[in-house]
């Protein structure tokens, strides 16, 4: 035991020592109501909502709440955590209510937007039982992620209306936020779910490992990154993995889309030159993904990993959301060397929305929480600088406001960023839903096949490309698009995708996989032999 | 045989509550590979893994980085243990206490280290370019141009102590007079090496290795700090995040795991060959050969030079903590103690510290109880089903720590069978039963071992005296095993203190944190966040290896391996 004694006491005090070190006051006391929120934000977030939350309540006379956060991981986690949730809650409901289980028809129904709600079979009853339910799994609110899962989410029944569009009318519409920007929906028509802030993809970049492989001028344009000296010094984020940097993908077709729309002197819409100089538009969108990926470190399968691996130097340019940039950039230290961009023209707001699940066990305080975060008092916690009055205490969140009036002058000095706001910037870009929102996961897909699961073949292509002294003929098989062309992912992939039979999406992958190899090693092979 | 009566009621009880808190689970979570969406049963989804070229790859890889790894930490463990044991030289102490310091550091904070060790940025070129032999315009990437032997390196030199410790309890306990008699006819060092003290450790040996293979083979930290996803590791715990749309994972799970119960299999073939009586323990007790001249001095280089490479993680972490900025130099540039206040004062992590203190305790004294009575039972016992036992007692090593605890959450769900354990609500009985599941091949390894090298002959000597099987149990076979349950016991114990996937899955309150989670969601913090997670990171460094140093202080100083911990 005594010679034990040093060890013991050294324990203590390492055990003590975070005791001691606590702060007196706690951000989240522990009360008798209680608001469970389901979220993919981080700690920052949490803790400064929570803590303008209480605040929130307190002036309005009300009992500090214990929120309970619930944090299973990221969006796309979150997504599948919801799926199984309802439907393993359905499946008790259902049998308590009808007396027998429910069927493997149903439980694929009963959250399926294109399911009827007329007819006898058990599809249709599953599917009107569940939305005339009050079916919940304990959680009352989905806070963050992506305007495109919400509406999954609202379209399957999972949310519903939290009244915010009538309790807080001049919140919405043309005195406040609208309903889409740029192309994006920021709020739904049924007030199922609202954004709270707004967020888009853009560029980080590390200023001495740019000068270091000599490139001086920052980047400006997603095609900025298809430079040959950045081979293997790009981070980029798998879209399968996250749907933001799904979205940057799609921005980045887009933008070369309506690029080649304005080529063709923008034909009518609805015409077949319209048609064509999409399809060549969407195809030139791919060449340059394909160029990017050429030049790529890895693909992350988190966002905020990018920031700070190119704050770090491990990556000299990375694909991110423009907070992690922000924040990332705010370091003291490494400031100077951490820059970051929102591509020209290539990259739209996106909303960052809130929605009151069903069967929410707390519906009230959900909506008093949703009225906080989207009111003025929640967006200037998003928003302003640490210490100001009203904002975060702890950590600058630099989170772009939704509310327009954030951005009047009284209000725009205290902002962290005072310079992006999403309603100038959404000026020039222009997200056409109808051109590639439908294939969203295709996109993803393709992605996928074309640049990460033949990452290996693709990065010696193009290192067999740069280091050509005659690369034409490699170079026209390079960009040789034809397999995962625009034609192609409308009308082969795409419909393998949805048709929910994961042995042809495989067969599919398989096959896409071995055929794009082969064209890469065969323009290894053209780039490295003699003409 | 008296030992038939209650081992007839063991072995049936040990493969319920194993099968309850195993098996179950993991058929949960493997389903999904035999059954269709239509709820039939079928095989096209694990025979699509075959076909499928990436998954092909992806498991060679990790086949050769299995091989790499276990070579590597035979080359660097045995000589080590061998070293540490045999002789006496300059430092030895000290340097025994860096052995486990590799596996005091969660693979996700020790990967923030290697990072500023390896990236281009890292202290590596910084020093290379020191010396004129880099060049800092083009600084070689180690970590993505070198992948699969960074990997190889990286785990070999995490995973060397499980070698370590099994080999040097085995040296420690083996009979002296049979390498003595060897002297004496003549046998030069390395013919008594050869042919008497590695085939007496034979079981230890064999057991530590065929643990790092299967351990090296679905390791994922590493991999996934390399940005190596060619691996079937990654490619499970990636494919886990898509798994709605994507039954193949599972196909890949259960491919990964016949491959690795295969393994295990034949390793038991061959280690049954093996005459293991012939090392039996004695009363005699080995003390260390002094050295002498230069030799000595030889020794302390080598222990010096494989210790400070395994323990570089640490350091790097260490430093990271304390760091200002650390960009492009060999040292940091600025040192300050903020992170540490601002990790330690963080509300997280004064309740994770508390949790993780009592989900490990428990889990641990399971694992003890559990592993022991399993050995007992494989090793001592002639019930039918005990080696199928064994065998389904060593399989969570090959199952992926997602994977599991996926299986977790499916049995306690709302609606389900054990819906009170519903982690939603209090994750403490699962996340206990998770970490003890995920560490017993551990301890029951470290027991069958202790065991094996019990020679029978002195439990029947008790026996004959007259003493009951449970005074045998508690007076003569619990003494002469404590070294191994205690090297099982440690292991377990700080390996389920830095557990990450199940931690992660499956405390989803806040007020459940156990510490890794409180590291993770600290790390994931945009701006200093990783700066905040090295900080906390070193805080658990030095909590195990206290609580290490500790329990070996109060334990008797027969501790075989840890006696120098």
């Amino acid at each position: 035991m005594k010679a034990a004694l040093p060890g013991l006491v050294l324990l203590s005090a390492l055990l003590v020592l975070p005791f001691a070190l606590r702060p007196a006051r706690q951000a989240d006391p522990l009360g008798v109501r209680r608001l469970v929120v389901l979220t993919p934000h981080n700690e920052a977030i949490r803790y400064e909502m929570g803590r303008g939350f209480q605040r929130y309540l307190r002036a309005r006379g009300q009992a500090a709440v214990h929120i309970d956060w619930r944090n299973p991981g990221g969006t796309s986690e979150i997504s599948r955590y919801l799926s199984s949730e309802y439907r393993s809650a359905f499946e008790r409901y259902f049998a308590a209510k009808n007396g027998r289980p429910l069927s493997e028809r149903g439980a694929l129904a009963f959250a399926n937007p294109k399911q009827s709600l007329t007819g006898d079979d058990e599809a249709a009853e599953a599917r009107r039982q569940f939305l005339d339910s009050n079916v919940g799994i304990r959680i009352d609110l989905l806070f963050g992620g992506g305007s495109y899962e919400f509406m999954t989410h609202a379209a399957a029944g999972r949310f519903v209306d939290s009244g915010i569009l009538t309790s807080r009318p001049e919140l919405f519409g043309e005195q406040g936020i609208p309903q889409t920007v740029g192309g994006v929906p920021y709020w739904d028509g049924q007030g199922r779910w609202v954004g709270v802030c707004v967020s888009a993809f853009g560029i980080c970049y590390n200023r001495e490992a740019l000068g270091r492989l000599g490139i001086t001028r920052a980047p400006k344009r997603w095609s900025d990154l298809a430079d040959p000296r950045l081979a293997g010094h790009i981070a980029l984020v798998d879209p399968s993995k996250s749907g933001s940097a799904g979205k940057a993908f799609e921005m980045m077709l887009q933008q070369a889309m309506s690029e080649a729309l304005a080529r063709a002197g923008t034909p009518a819409p609805g015409s077949a030159e319209e048609a064509a100089a999409l399809s060549r538009g969407f195809d030139d969108g791919l060449r340059l993904v394909r160029k990017l990926a050429g030049n790529s470190r890895y693909f992350a399968d988190q966002a905020s990993k990018v920031s700070q691996d190119v704050q770090s130097g491990s990556a000299a340019v990375g694909t991110c959301i423009d907070f992690y940039g922000r924040f990332d950039s705010d370091l003291p230290g490494p400031q100077q060397r951490l820059g970051f961009a929102l591509p020209e023209g290539g990259s739209a707001m996106d909303s960052d929305p809130i929605a009151l699940l069903r069967g929410a066990p707390s519906p009230d305080l959900g909506k008093s929480f949703i009225d906080f975060v989207i009111g003025p008092e929640g967006q200037a916690v998003w928003s302003y600088k640490r210490g100001t009055p009203g904002g975060p205490e702890r950590y600058a969140l630099r989170r772009t406001p939704i509310l327009p009036l954030m951005f009047e002058p009284e209000r725009r000095a205290n902002l962290s960023d005072p310079d992006d706001n999403p309603y100038v910037a959404a000026r020039s870009f222009t997200y056409h839903a109808a051109w590639t929102g439908p294939l969203f996961r295709a996109l993803s897909f393709v992605i996928r096949v074309m640049c990460v699961d033949t990452e290996v073949e693709l990065h010696e292509a193009t290192a067999a490309l740069a280091a050509s002294p005659d690369p034409g003929p490699a170079r026209a098989v390079f960009d040789d698009v034809t397999l995962v062309s625009y034609a192609v992912v409308k009308s082969e992939i795409a419909p393998a995708l949805n048709s929910g039979d994961p042995l042809r999406e495989v067969a599919l992958q398989n096959r896409l996989v071995s055929a794009l190899k082969n064209q890469y090693e065969r323009v290894t092979e053209l780039a490295r032999s003699p003409r | 045989m008296k030992w038939r009566g209650p081992s007839a009621l063991m072995l049936p009880l040990l493969a319920l509550v194993f099968g309850v808190l195993f098996l179950w689970p993991l058929v949960e979570s493997m389903r999904g590979a035999f059954v269709d969406q239509q709820g039939n049963f079928t095989l096209a989804y694990v025979s699509a893994v075959f076909q499928n070229p990436v998954y092909l790859l992806g498991f060679r890889n990790s086949l050769g980085i299995a091989f790499g790894t276990t070579l590597l930490t035979a080359l660097v463990g045995i000589p080590l243990a061998l070293v540490f044991q045999r002789w006496e030289f300059p430092g030895r102490r000290w340097l025994a206490a860096l052995v486990p310091l590799p596996l005091f550091v969660p693979p996700f904070v020790g990967a923030l280290g290697i990072q500023r060790l390896l990236g281009p940025n890292g202290a590596l070129n910084a020093a290379l370019g020191a010396i004129g032999l880099s060049d800092p315009a083009a600084p070689v990437d180690w970590l993505r141009d070198g992948r699969f032997f960074a990997v190889i390196g990286l785990t070999a030199l995490h995973l060397y102590p499980v070698l370590y410790f099994n080999l040097s309890a085995s040296l420690a306990n083996l009979n002296p007079e049979l390498e003595r008699a060897a002297e004496t006819l003549g046998a030069s060092h390395w013919r008594r090496l050869w042919r008497v003290t590695l085939p007496m450790t034979a079981p230890s040996l064999f057991a530590s290795l065929t643990i790092v293979f299967i351990w090296s083979l679905t390791e994922l930290g590493v991999p996934l700090l390399c940005d190596y996803d060619r691996v079937t590791s990654v490619q499970i715990f990636v494919g886990l995040k898509d798994i709605g749309q994507n039954p193949f994972v599972y196909g890949l799970v259960t491919v990964a795991l016949f491959a690795t119960v295969g393994l295990y299999g034949l390793s038991r073939l061959f280690l049954r060959k093996l005459d293991v009586t012939a090392g039996a323990k004695g009363a005699a007790r080995r003390e260390r050969r002094p050295l002498r001249g230069a030799v000595r001095w030889a020794c302390t280089g080598f222990a010096l030079l494989v210790l400070g490479a395994a323990a570089l993680p640490n350091l790097a972490v260490l430093l990271l903590a304390a760091s200002s900025d650390w960009y492009g130099t060999v040292l940091p540039s600025g040192f300050t103690l903020d992170h540490f206040r601002s990790a330690l004062s963080h509300a997280l992590v004064v309740p994770s510290i508390a949790q993780s203190l009592r989900y490990v305790a428990l889990s641990t004294a399971l694992d003890l109880v559990l592993g022991f009575a399993i050995a007992w039972v494989v090793v001592r016992s002639n019930a039918p089903g005990r080696k199928l036992l064994d065998a389904l007692a060593m399989l969570p090593l090959s199952v992926p720590g997602l994977v599991m605890a996926f299986g977790y959450l499916a049995i306690s769900r709302p609606g389900r069978p054990l819906a009170m354990l519903d982690p939603v609500r209090d994750p403490t009985v699962l996340l206990v039963v998770a970490y003890a599941m995920r560490r017993l091949p551990f301890v029951l390894r470290s027991a069958e071992a202790g065991l094996l090298q019990l020679s029978k002959s002195v439990e029947d000597a008790a026996q004959s005296l007259g003493a009951p099987p449970r005074r045998i149990l508690r007076r003569v076979t619990l003494p002469l095993v404590l070294p191994h349950l205690l090297a099982g016991g440690l292991f377990a114990f700080a390996l389920s203190m830095l557990e990450v996937s199940d931690s992660l899955i499956l405390a989803q309150q806040q007020a459940h944190f156990p510490i890794t989670k409180a590291i993770f969601e600290l790390s994931q913090l945009i701006g200093e966040g990783r700066l905040l997670a090295a900080a906390l990171g070193v805080w658990a460094m030095l909590l195990l290896a206290t609580t290490v140093w500790v329990a070996r202080r109060l334990v008797s100083d027969r501790a075989g391996g840890y006696s120098d911990v």
